[in-house]
């Protein structure tokens, strides 16, 4: 046990000796070479010479001092710490003097390895890293699909779910979310928040504990129990400002004093997002209902099952319960799906582009600092040849090489670093809000690990070129004063080159479809107008029960909010346009004297809306008349449809007068078509505009309300005084996911604005890299060649044809690497143009820009060198030999 | 080359090994020396002096001291060791065969 230590200790004594003896050596020589510096200059001065010519001449003849002192170190070598201190020293002087190239390496390498980093860290943080749960991979959600209708995940009925819950076997723990939302009192003001209720068997299957407080107990289930909630940890900061005194105390949710029980682990979302959870208890209505799907169900696998064994067991139930209930299951089928396909499934495409993105950016970052070391070896061809000359070894002059390398990269990967720090919470900020698991990304030791890795990647290639290219030269070289460069050099820097500008091709092909689906989807028509409109949703289930009351509720808010100065319309709607949730109901249709099967009748979206919504939003009449506020429970039962509708229901009829049954949440009421309005987008905002239909709500009063208004100024200002009117009106009631339709616009481009803006940045940054790439060799042909080019011209060439030669090097590294990269993206197209929104990967315009960009990049490159030659002097480089 | 390089310095070597024949000398001294000595036809620079000097006194052939010299100036004494003095009578003789062998190649040109 002691010897071991002993040993340790006396190598570090050993160590730290001979640090004290290297130093007293340098230290020694330091004061040597000043004596003899001193006693040359009192020599030269005996001699005749003035005090300040003395000194002059003394210190050219003492040489380079430094370069001295280096050989002297070659000479006296000490220990290997030693001797890796000194060529550190040695080269971080030899990189302070080049200092631009030095930057330029750190610089680059920073940006590739700190973005592929941060890339990287978000893609590892939300797809790849285990859900934090125990035994993840048991983790399923069950969905049901209707086939016919191409719906492939839909939620789960109430009666549904008791079922499944006692008939599975596969599965263990089924348990069920409840989309919910409550609002909360706060004094001046009442919020809607989303929530969730859960089953009793939820938190215990997924084996989530809460981090402060506690879970649901039974007891906080069943009738009567008295209500508890638990807080989302995001909610709990925001809100409560991450007071762990709110645990145990109570809150004025819907009405009733809750009891706050516990905070959730941060990060945990599960059903969806939310800001609590509260204890769900099947009413006697829910346990019969086998309609109203939107249950999301969760299970554990048991027992060694696979996803495939479960959703067979689930398609066999299904097929039961068709037997036993016809109508409600007719066309019924089952799914299984992990958990970690859920939550992060639509957005796997966005992550795998970035992350592909960043792989060809580190790619094209390797290859410049490749062609960089190449040629700044080249330089030092000469510095090379004197430190031979002076002694030193092959292994003296390999070592500081590699040294160097390592400093190098030791300081990329330091500034990397930063810019993945930096990049991780860029992407966190410009991330879409539904990305799930972001709470679990940060830069971690996986981070850590994958910077090492490339960093130690780096010094390799580094040294790797700077040893392999540094042949001990002989006195030939140093005899002559030409910086010859080897053509293997060249040739190696202009295959970097090449690989540079294909990458960045292939980034820019990459890029450009993309930026145009995004034109295409911003400039599509939407349908509707989003400026200066804000909106909110209201509940009014428990507090208007009756529907003379709601609609006396919906027309004192519409009057008083249109009295509001800067307000110039208002409405509500059972939903909006590019609302979060959903847009709109199923409704079945049935046109007059179409033969339909009952339960298969075809649909289309609806919503019920005020006559003012269309207004409001801007929403265009097409033909027929719009609602109006005649259109009531009194008056004849009217619809609005739109074009889309129109298009599939009545293609060789005008619409309007048409009757037809529609049922949307409820019985199906036979309507006459009095109007058709324009198409309108919604979430999907390039995907058609489906079939949709406009009821009157004063014929069918919702409760749930969406208000819109539009005002002639910002609709942020309006927000406040919106909120104390409807606070006049009724404080029980809370206002829900207020903001500007503007905002709501952005949310739904967001993700495609994220993706596009770091594209580009990626594009943009490697043809960066690709143009200093091809200025880096052009200067250094131009470089050794400037004797060569000297000679010519003196024996009469013209500078014409100096630049006609040097711009074919140029050119032919373009065209290299536009034919490299053109094919690599057609090798990638395929995988690629999964990752890209219903756009040809190979469009013609997408392709010549691409070109077009990275042709005027490497030509701008070589107009300097190409100049600097031609300029060349001749008998400036004559006198130089 | 690699030949050309080890007879510079091996001369490098006995040059400096004989100036410290008759007395201690410091660096700029032997410099000194060799010039004057070699009627400034041999010029020794400081970068090839000094690593020369610790070269041969991490082989023991000198050792080096620090000592206060004539005008008071604190000055580093090198001084030939007995392995030193042996390895300069190898070389001068070893030198003398080179001289007279060189003699022989140009009498014959």
């Amino acid at each position: 046990m002691l010897a071991p230590l002993r040993a340790a200790f006396r190598r570090l004594a050993d160590l730290a000796f001979a640090w004290t003896a290297r130093y007293r050596v340098e230290r020694d020589f330091d004061d040597e070479l000043q004596d003899h510096l001193a006693r040359d200059i009192a020599h030269r001065q005996r001699l005749g010479a003035s005090s300040a010519e003395a000194r002059r001449l003394a210190l050219a003849d003492l040489g380079g001092v430094e370069v001295t002192r280096d050989a002297l170190r070659d000479v006296t070598g000490a220990s290997a710490l030693d001797a890796v201190a000194r060529d550190a020293r040695y080269a971080w002087r030899r990189l302070l003097r080049q200092r631009g190239f030095s930057l330029l390496t750190v610089a680059t390498l920073a940006l590739g390895v700190g973005c592929a980093t941060a890339v990287y860290s978000v893609v590892d943080g939300v797809l790849l890293r285990p859900l934090p749960f125990p035994r993840p991979a048991e983790l399923v959600t069950l969905w049901q699909t209707r086939a016919a209708e191409g719906i492939t995940r839909d939620e789960i009925a109430p009666a549904t779910f008791i079922d499944l819950r006692r008939r599975l076997t596969r599965v263990s723990g089924v348990s069920a979310g409840n989309p919910f939302s409550v609002s909360l009192r706060t004094p001046g003001a009442t919020e809607r928040l989303d929530a969730w209720q859960v089953s009793e068997d939820f938190l215990p299957m997924l084996g989530v504990q809460p981090v402060i407080g506690r879970a649901f107990r039974p007891e906080d289930f069943g009738e009567g129990a008295a209500p508890v909630v638990l807080l989302n940890h995001g909610a709990w900061q925001q809100r409560f400002g991450g007071d762990s005194a709110i645990v145990g105390s109570t809150l004025p949710l819907d009405g009733a004093r809750v009891t706050v029980i516990g905070v959730m682990p941060p990060g945990f979302e599960l059903p969806d997002r939310t800001s609590a959870w509260l204890p769900w208890t099947p009413t006697e209505a829910q346990r019969a209902d086998r309609y109203g799907t939107y249950l999301r169900i969760f299970a554990r696998l048991g027992g060694g099952a696979t996803v495939n064994e479960a959703e067979a067991e689930f398609a066999q139930v299904a097929r039961e319960l068709e037997g036993e209930y016809p109508r409600a299951y007719r066309g019924v089928g089952a799914s299984v799906v992990p958990l970690g396909e859920v939550l992060v499934g639509g957005h796997r495409p966005l992550l795998v582009t970035l992350l592909g993105a960043a792989v060809v950016l580190l790619l094209v970052t390797l290859a410049n600092l490749a062609a960089l070391q190449l040629t700044r070896i080249a330089r030092q061809r000469r510095e090379t040849a004197i430190r031979t000359a002076l002694g030193a070894g092959r292994a003296g002059i390999a070592r500081p090489l590699i040294v160097e390398s390592c400093l190098l990269a030791t300081a990329g990967a330091l500034a990397a670093w930063g810019v993945a720090w930096g990049g991780v919470r860029l992407l966190l900020a410009a991330a879409p809000a539904d990305l799930p698991r972001l709470a679990e990304v940060g830069l971690d030791a996986r981070a850590a690990l994958l910077v090492a890795v490339l960093a130690a990647g780096t010094a390799a290639l580094l040294s790797g070129i700077a040893v392999g290219r540094v042949a001990v030269p002989s006195f030939s070289s140093l005899a002559s004063r030409a910086v010859a460069g080897s053509p293997l050099a060249r040739r190696g820097r202009q295959l970097a080159v090449t690989a540079q500008l294909a990458f960045s091709l292939v980034l820019l092909l990459g890029t450009s479809p993309l930026v145009r689906s995004f034109q295409r989807v911003l400039s599509a028509e939407r349908g509707y107008t989003t400026d200066h409109v804000l909106s909110f949703t209201v509940w009014v289930y428990d507090e208007y029960p009756e529907p003379e009351a709601r609609s006396a509720f919906a027309r004192t808010v519409l009057e008083r909010m249109r009295a509001l100065p800067g307000v110039t319309h208002a409405a509500l709607g059972s939903a909006l346009p590019l609302a979060d949730r959903i847009t709109g109901e199923d409704a079945d249709v049935v046109m007059d004297g179409a033969a339909v099967t009952e339960g298969e009748e075809p649909q289309a979206r609806g919503i019920a809306v005020w006559p003012s919504y269309f207004e409001t939003l801007g929403i265009a009449m097409r033909r027929g008349r719009s609602l109006t506020e005649a259109d009531d429970e009194g008056g004849e039962r009217v619809v609005v449809v739109n074009e889309a509708f129109a298009r599939r229901f009545s293609p060789d009829r005008d619409p309007v007068g048409r009757m037809l049954a529609v049922g949307l949440m409820g019985r199906a009421v036979p309507r006459r078509i009095v109007g058709v309005v324009a198409d309108t987008r919604h979430a999907r905002l390039d995907a058609p505009p489906e079939p949709g239909l406009y009821i009157p709500w004063l014929q069918q009063p919702i409760a749930a309300m969406s208000f819109v208004v539009r005002g002639d100024r910002p609709a942020e200002s309006l927000a406040a005084p919106v909120s104390r009117l409807m606070q006049a009106i009724d404080p029980r009631l809370g206002l829900g996911h207020m903001g500007t339709m503007d905002a709501l616009l952005d949310q739904r481009l967001r993700e495609r604005r994220v993706l596009l803006a770091l594209l580009a940045a990626f594009a943009t940054g490697a043809s960066l890299l690709a143009a200093v790439g091809v200025f880096g060799v052009m200067s250094q042909s131009v470089l050794e060649r400037r004797r060569e080019v000297g000679v010519r011209l003196a024996l009469g060439a013209s500078r014409r044809d100096i630049a006609r030669e040097l711009s074919r090097e140029a050119l032919a590294m373009t065209l290299g690497g536009l034919v490299v990269g053109i094919a690599l993206a057609a090798l990638g197209a395929s995988a690629f143009s999964r990752f890209l929104f219903e756009v040809e990967p190979f469009d013609g315009f997408a392709f010549a820009s691409a070109v077009v960009v990275l042709v005027a990049a490497a030509v701008a490159a070589a107009v300097v060198p190409t100049w600097r030659a031609m300029r060349t002097d001749p008998l400036m480089v004559m006198q130089a030999e | 080359m690699a030949e050309a390089r080890e007879v510079l310095q091996g001369t490098l070597d006995l040059l400096i090994l004989s100036s410290l024949r008759v007395a201690p000398l410091h660096g700029w001294g032997i410099a000194q020396e060799i010039r004057a000595r070699s009627n400034e036809v041999v010029l020794v620079t400081t970068g090839a002096l000094y690593p020369a000097l610790h070269r041969l006194a991490q082989q023991g052939l000198v050792s080096a001291r620090w000592q206060v010299s004539d005008n008071n100036r604190r000055a580093r004494y090198y001084t030939l060791t007995a392995a030193g003095r042996r390895a300069l009578s190898d070389k001068e003789a070893w030198w003398q065969r080179f001289v007279v062998g060189v003699a022989g190649v140009l009498r014959h040109a």
